[in-house]
């Protein structure tokens, strides 16, 4: 950082101006400053940080997200409440509901009428965990997975609890989980980014995902997530183009290279370093992208795993094997949406749709990693952005009904990683609708997941704009019970 | 100045008076507010004659720099005012020890020699200028000896006895390291660490605040002054949880205001044990069945598989791992400060034995090595074996064979093997006899049966061998696939079709018949289709459900109209690209109704005026239209048809009912089309009638509403 003048233009705000402005006004204060500062043991983690290392034995060293996004409704997956069937079509008991507020959808109804699942649920595993007949494969891995029935979060809409579970925040301006990871852990494989997002859009009522949720925030830009593209060609404009061979690119890049670092030494934007790490990165991903996006080579046991589509680019299962195979590369966080949950009406119709979509290849991503001893270390969640209610939206039949949103209860699964399996955590009422045993926050699920992967969510923090960040915030607390 | 000295010696001196009587009476100390307050004081008094002691020798130091007048003014005055802290400190001293808390012996001690130490101290003031120089030096000398001894006994009274050596924290020295956490007792393991950091300084053999003492098991049965701790099985009953329950500013709360407090967690764990029934000799496993008790064992185990995993080789420097890492290799330690190092290999066409040799420089501290999907050669395993302290392997999709593998069988540490996809056969069996650690195995492997596994089972109960996944069920194929952008086809242009599994056979039909094997054409290479058609297709393999039917409209892009005129409005919110939609050779998707090659019609059917340059013999008309049930939006009930050379004189040519929707069909989601023959009369004007479904039958949630028509290309055949 050779001129001064630039780097004063990038780095002072208003924080650091107070901040020199106190050390002409009162050095003895400061000088307790920076002696605090000098032997706490605070800024010996910090060192620890930059080395991107645990702070401590990780269980997992990687995490695959199999995010359901639009809410998947717990009471016709993991949540059985028989009561609601016994009550159906009765109203929600006020002392129930006990005053939440509700969406401007359903706040308006004249009724609540409480509705059970349509589909029934059995019991599986050695655990003996319920679950619905729309996800027999699951049912399957019953004794591999941890069902937390006691999720609840603060946002009543899809954005904010979206934004909300990718980044401890509502609004979107905070990195999101797999950039928290790749900036603590940093990148197994240098060949590949350390967070990556695949997309997959089922047939039932949809809601939005955008960039924003795989943002790195105000962490540098190498954190960020990088996108799949649904294509055949998994990283759009990754390949040389025809005629372009590979020292060519390489003169290429060392050239631009070259002029970049000219530009950085005059206006020294730290952006400009984050490109020519970027640059570098797509480098190497040339060679290592084909090699595991190539999924020809997959035998036919696991082709039936997963279901048929897994070789259709774009599908979940497709997006499922491929995460496994990032994963088995090295990429600390790999990020899945599945759109298609927003059941407000026509749920028994559409559920069934949606749980087919996910179903087979949810399970089929856990037991491959278990054949491949590499479940143990990588953590696999699954679930969406809150609840969803126990009285029905919309009109109420034998048949179908909807339901609206529900952030006070709502079910999640994770297993491997450290997670113990065959296990319940968590039990709300006999109405599905508070929760009466051992909530879990969302900054309580951030704080556990960065825990299993060997870091201490008070410690992971970032400075910026004068304050310390970090992804639970001021909040969190792991939830010991479900480690093993 | 002389007055305050005067002052000062016979404050002294009545303090000397009422310290004799009180040392000689210290037993008969009665207890009562004055005293009680007076005691507290001594937390004050007793640090004055320290800094006191202190400051004497500093002013002896200085005793050259200075007039010898001056200093002997200085050093009296301030030797009087420690003869009078010193004193206090004491008095103070005996009304304290008089509470009864303490320990009796190291009170007897710190109290005789805090004593001795004030008396020595007046004595000294008043005989030191008779004294030699040597005897006087000699008395300082006993003084500041006798002040050290009395303030470390007063130290081990406040702090308890191992405060100053001791360098373990607190919760290390009751949990003991070599027995499983299982093992221990729960009481030992859970309990005492707690009351270790956060009472036992005040409730131990040398303090025992309350007459309480905490310090083990037989202690905690006697109780204290109050009565009995514990009621065992009963939270609310017992004293311990009642003090630590009480608000904090309440006096007789626990830890005292001030102090170190309990954590939510420290007192779940008291609060448990207490409930499962206090027991003092119950083994933490013992507790394992009881959910609730789950959150407290996870956190010991934790804690103590931090402790097994410490590594007692040598951390190698940062330079080194600096080398070793490559964009290929990764090697990093397991976690911060941990002397172990875990490597894992990228991108098999970057691998060489020569990065696995280079491993050898840290063969001591390697725990975990991935080498999966890499070109392991034949003698790599060698250097592997290298790798004394190896816990983890995985060699998954690689070519190592029973034999490559074998030559680990020195890797008495190892613990895991993965073996997913390699050549190894039975042969590896004799691996399992070699090795001692081993706990998993993972084998999924063609070459290995099951049977072979499930012998290994039984002969090797301590391993757990995974197996690799076999499918059993024969489960459905996707439906093929159609390459086509465009569903409009000029002559040339051929169907492309393919399927994503290797193997899958495609068959397909033109008539709209569902292709099964005997009526559907094999898919070996791209075909032109001769006329607009529905292809349909589905993809067959053996091992594989047949696949549900895809479809694709083909249509032949048929003559072109020179305007179209709508005489019907259609909906306001889906008004499609306006006239030109019906002509613009461009098919609207059916998965986004938004899509703007789509127009909706709802109110009013479809009426549309078509007219041609000249006179055109169509023999056939076809009409492509949406069906979304779902989304509300059925086909057409009716399609007709009207010709002739002028708008005044149109005959119908011709009309068609379509099929109504049943209830089996309320999912369907698909592209449609009309079909009608004309007789191939010349005209010049067409009027097109497109009827929607005026009335949604009953088992549709839209019963009784009108149905929604959406419409996009129309095609004109001579």
């Amino acid at each position: 950082m050779s001129n001064p003048f630039f780097e004063n233009r990038l780095r002072v705000n208003r924080r650091y101006f107070l901040g020199r402005l106190s050390l002409g006004l009162g050095t003895a204060a400061l000088g307790s400053l920076l002696i605090k500062d000098l032997f706490s043991s605070e800024t010996h983690t910090e060192n620890l940080i930059t080395q991107a290392l645990p702070h401590f034995a990780p269980k997992a060293k990687r995490v695959i997200y199999l995010f359901q996004n639009g809410a998947p409704s717990q009471l016709e997956s993991f949540d059985y409440k028989p009561m609601l069937n016994k009550m159906y079509g009765q109203d929600l008991p006020l002392s129930v509901r006990n005053g939440q507020r509700l969406t401007g959808m359903t706040a308006n109804q004249d009724t609540f009428p409480l509705v059970g699942s349509y589909f029934p649920f059995r019991q599986h595993g050695e655990a003996g965990i319920w679950i619905s007949d729309l996800f027999p494969n699951i049912a399957k891995i019953a004794d591999e997975i941890c069902v937390i029935k006691s999720m609840h979060t603060e946002a009543i809409n899809h954005d904010p609890a979206l934004t909300f579970m990718q980044t401890g925040a509502q609004q979107g301006n905070r990195p999101s989980m797999g950039s928290w990871l790749s900036y603590g852990l940093g990148s197994e494989n240098q060949n590949l980014p350390a967070f990556c997002v695949l997309l997959s859009k089922g047939k039932g009522n949809g809601q939005g995902v955008y960039s924003k949720l795989w943002t790195n925030g105000f962490l540098d830009s190498v954190h960020q997530g990088v996108q799949f593209s649904n294509s055949e060609e998994r990283v759009l404009y990754l390949l040389n183009q025809s005629g372009l061979t590979r020292d060519d690119r390489r003169l290429m890049l060392d050239k631009i290279s070259e002029l970049n670092h000219l530009n950085f030494e005059e206006v020294g934007d730290p952006e400009i370093q984050s490109k020519i790490e970027q640059y570098e990165l797509a480098y190497r991903m040339q060679t290592a992208v084909p090699e595991i996006t190539d999924l020809s080579k997959e035998s036919d046991d696991i082709i039936k795993l997963y279901g048929a589509d897994c070789l259709i680019p774009g599908t979940y299962a497709s997006n499922c094997l491929l995460a496994r195979k990032l994963s088995e590369s090295g990429v600390r966080f790999v990020q899945l949406y599945h759109q298609g949950w927003d059941q407000h009406s026509n749920l028994s119709g559409e559920m069934p749709v949606q749980a087919m979509d996910v179903d087979r290849a949810s399970a089929a991503l856990v037991m491959d990693l278990k054949q491949r001893g590499l479940l143990d270390e990588t953590l696999v969640i699954w679930g969406g952005e809150f609840g969803r209610t126990n009285y029905c939206q919309g009109p109420l039949s034998a048949t179908n009904y909807g339901r609206d949103h529900h952030p006070r209860a709502y079910s999640i699964w994770m297993a491997g990683g450290g997670v113990k399996p065959g296990m319940v955590y968590g039990e709300t009422d006999d109405f599905g609708y508070n929760i009466v045993e051992n909530p879990v926050h969302v900054n309580d699920f951030h704080a556990t997941v960065l825990h299993l992967l060997g870091l201490d969510h008070e410690k992971l923090i970032y400075k910026h704009l004068g304050r310390r960040y970090r992804l639970t915030d001021v909040a969190g607390k792991v939830v010991n019970d479900i480690i093993a | 100045m002389k007055s305050f000295s005067s002052i000062l010696s016979a404050c002294n001196f009545s303090c000397l008076v009422l310290l004799a009587g009180l040392s000689i009476f210290h037993d008969s100390v009665v207890l009562n507010g004055v005293t009680l307050m007076a005691g507290r004081f001594h937390v004050l008094f007793l640090h004055l004659p320290i800094g006191g002691m202190f400051a004497l020798i500093c002013i002896r130091l200085l005793k050259n720099a200075t007039q010898q007048e001056q200093y002997e003014h200085f050093f009296s005055t301030v030797l009087s005012s420690v003869v009078l802290v010193s004193l206090l400190s004491a008095i103070t001293g005996i009304f304290i020890a008089a509470s009864g808390d303490y320990g009796e012996e190291t009170v007897a001690l710190h109290r005789k020699s805090g004593i001795t130490f004030s008396v020595l101290l007046y004595a000294y003031s008043v005989i030191r200028n008779y004294l030699g120089t040597l005897a006087e030096k000699l008395l300082f000398t006993l003084l500041i000896v006798v002040l050290i001894f009395t303030g470390h006994q007063g130290g081990t009274l406040t702090h308890g006895k191992d405060f100053l050596q001791s360098n373990k924290i607190p919760v290390d020295s009751v949990v003991k390291d070599t027995v499983s956490v299982e093992d221990q007792l729960f009481f030992e393991a859970a309990v005492m660490p707690v009351i270790a950091k956060k009472c036992i300084s005040c409730h131990n053999e040398q303090k025992a605040k309350g007459e309480l003492m905490l310090t083990d098991a037989d202690f905690w049965q006697r109780g204290g002054k109050s009565g009995p701790l514990i009621q065992a099985g009963d939270v609310s009953g017992s004293l311990l949880m009642q003090r630590v329950l009480l608000p904090d500013n309440d006096e007789l709360h626990m830890p005292p205001i001030g102090k170190p407090q309990l954590t939510g967690d420290e007192i779940k764990t008291l609060r448990l044990w207490i409930q499962s029934g206090a027991s003092y000799i119950r083994k933490v496993k013992s507790y394992m069945a009881d959910d609730s008790m789950m959150s407290v064992i996870s956190v010991l185990k934790a804690r103590n598989e931090v402790k097994k995993s410490v590594y007692t080789f040598k951390r190698v420097t940062p330079d080194v791992l600096e080398r070793l890492n490559t964009p290929y290799v990764h090697v990093t330690p397991i976690y911060a400060g941990s002397p172990a190092l875990s490597a894992t290999f990228f991108v098999a066409s970057a691998y060489s034995s020569n990065a696995l040799e280079s491993l050898t420089e840290v063969k001591d501290q390697l725990v975990y090595l991935n080498l999966s999907g890499m070109p392991v050669g034949a003698g790599d395993l060698k250097k592997v074996s290298a790798f004394s302290n190896l816990e983890k392997l995985y060699l998954n999709n690689t070519k190592v064979t029973d034999k490559d593998v074998l030559q680990i069988k020195e890797l008495k540490k190892l613990t895991h093997l993965s073996l997913l996809n390699t050549e190894v056969r039975s042969g590896i069996r004799k691996l399992f006899s070699a090795t001692t650690g081993l706990s998993h195995v993972y084998l999924g492997s063609p070459g290995i049966q099951t049977d072979t596994i499930n012998a290994w089972r039984k002969a090797f109960p301590k391993i757990t061998f995974v197996e690799g996944i076999q499918v059993k069920e024969t489960i459905p194929l996707s439906p093929p696939v159609f390459l086509n952008e465009n569903g409009i086809l000029a002559d040339t242009d051929s169907i492309r079709l393919m399927h994503h599994i290797k193997g899958a056979a495609i068959l397909y039909t033109m008539d709209g018949s569902e292709p099964d094997t005997t009526t559907g054409i094999r898919y070996t290479k791209p075909f032109v289709v001769k006329q607009s058609a529905a292809i349909r297709a589905k993809a067959v393999k053996e091992g594989w459900t047949t696949s549900q039917t895809s479809t694709f409209n083909a249509y032949k892009a048929g003559i072109k109209p020179k305007e179209v005129r709508m005489l019907s409005r259609p909906a306001s919110q889906y008004p499609g690209l306006g006239t030109e939609t019906f002509t613009n050779s461009q098919l609207a998707a059916i998965s986004n109704t938004r899509d703007a090659n789509w127009i909706g019609y709802r109110d009013e059917p479809c009426v549309l005026e078509v007219e041609f340059e000249k006179p055109v013999a169509v023999q056939r008309l076809v009409l492509n239209f949406a069906c979304h049930i779902p989304q509300y939006i059925f086909p057409p009930t009716r399609i007709r048809v009207y010709g002739g050379n002028s708008l005044k004189a149109m005959h119908p040519l011709g009309s068609t009912l379509l099929k109504p929707i049943v209830p089996a069909e309320k999912e369907k989601v698909l592209s449609d089309t009309g079909q009608l023959s004309l007789s191939g009369k010349k005209c010049r004007y067409f009027r097109i009638e497109a009827d929607n479904l005026s009335k949604i039958p009953a088992w549709h949630p839209g019963k009784g509403e009108r149905g929604w028509l959406f419409i996009d290309e129309i095609f004109f055949y001579q």
